[in-house]
């Protein structure tokens, strides 16, 4: 972290925040905050592409758009009309994280399987189905189905 | 007509194993049971805890959890928040015999268990007729032959009004007992 970074991070974030927004119109603090909102909105993004190690193009079709929009999210953020899809693959890799290997998970994404009906997780999420996706993740690793 | 089931009684003071995820809010809750149903209760039924003889009864459980999945046992982390609890049950309780031929067919139940005789695995329908009858009976469960191990036996505990399991010892992390012990390590 730079200096400059931990010497304001020692500051009271409310504080900084009222007085920032004291100059919102500022075209530095515009940028600041455009650049601050990309970076958290693309952050799962890159989770998710890390986490399934899937390409631009891959992650296009999960998300039925073209491998350069894939790209372009990844500098401004997923728009709001993928907000909920990105979400509940998120949400199955946040539980994929906690019970697999890290280096397992690509692989895991990829095997199908009969709980989800002979698909895989990707091709659940290539069909649009996310929030089966989410649920899937859930079921399989819910001991509560053998031993309640 | 079947006849009455068969009874045996458990050791007192004998460990029990159960498999728990860390985010339960209590691994031992029987209520929990109740309210989803098991093999050997319907949704209703009165509290349940299901309960492992043995480590090996408990680890198969996770294998079990996996049939059918796109996870293999392997692919789990060491840290994976599955843990093994051991636990012990009140004094004098007798329950329902589902692991000898005799005990089974006093039941109503295939001597094959948990495999039908033709093959497939005999349903939770069957297991949950049989439990009427042996709460019915004023019996505190039934113990079965695993359907997760080979050579395994399960319980289903019906915890008296008042009665409580109590974890007996630490509770084990899932890279402690994921594997089966090297014969190296195994006491005696």
């Amino acid at each position: 972290m730079s200096r400059t970074v931990s010497a304001l991070r020692r500051l009271d974030p409310a504080s900084v925040a009222a007085e920032i927004s004291t100059s919102v119109d500022d075209p530095w603090t515009q940028e600041f905050l455009r650049a601050l909102d990309a970076r958290v909105r693309s952050a799962p993004l890159e989770r998710l592409l890390a986490t399934w190690d899937l390409s631009a193009a891959a992650a296009g079709r999960v998300f039925g758009v073209t491998r350069q929009a894939v790209s372009k999210w990844r500098g401004s953020g997923v728009p709001d009309d993928r907000a909920v899809a990105l979400a509940d693959l998120v949400a199955a890799t946040d539980v994929l994280e906690r019970y697999v290997r890290r280096e397992r998970i690509p692989a895991v994404v990829r095997r199908p399987a009969e709980v989800l009906g002979g698909r895989s997780l990707l091709q659940l999420a290539e069909e649009g189905r996310y929030a089966e996706v989410r649920a899937g993740v859930a079921r399989m690793l819910d001991l509560r189905r053998v031993q309640p | 007509m079947t006849p009455g089931p068969r009874t045996v009684r458990l050791d007192d003071g004998r460990t029990w194993w159960r498999v728990a995820d860390l985010a339960w809010d209590d691994p031992v809750d029987p209520t929990w049971a109740d309210r989803t149903g098991g093999r050997w209760n319907t949704p209703g039924d009165g509290p349940t805890l299901y309960l492992n003889a043995d480590t090996a009864t408990a680890r198969a459980q996770v294998g079990r959890m996996l049939q059918g999945t796109a996870i293999d046992p392997e692919d789990l982390r060491d840290d994976a928040p599955f843990v093994l609890v051991p636990v012990g049950l009140p004094a004098r309780q007798r329950v329902a015999d589902a692991t000898t031929d005799v005990g089974l067919q006093a039941l109503g139940l295939p001597r094959t268990y948990p495999r039908r005789a033709r093959g497939g695995e005999v349903p939770w329908s069957e297991c949950r007729r049989a439990a009427r009858a042996v709460r019915a009976a004023h019996l505190r469960g039934v113990l079965s032959r695993s359907a997760a191990a080979d050579d395994g036996q399960e319980l289903a505990w019906f915890p008296a009004r008042g009665a409580r399991a109590e974890v007996t010892g630490p509770v084990q992390p899932f890279g402690a007992w994921r594997h089966e012990p090297a014969a190296a390590d195994v006491p005696g």
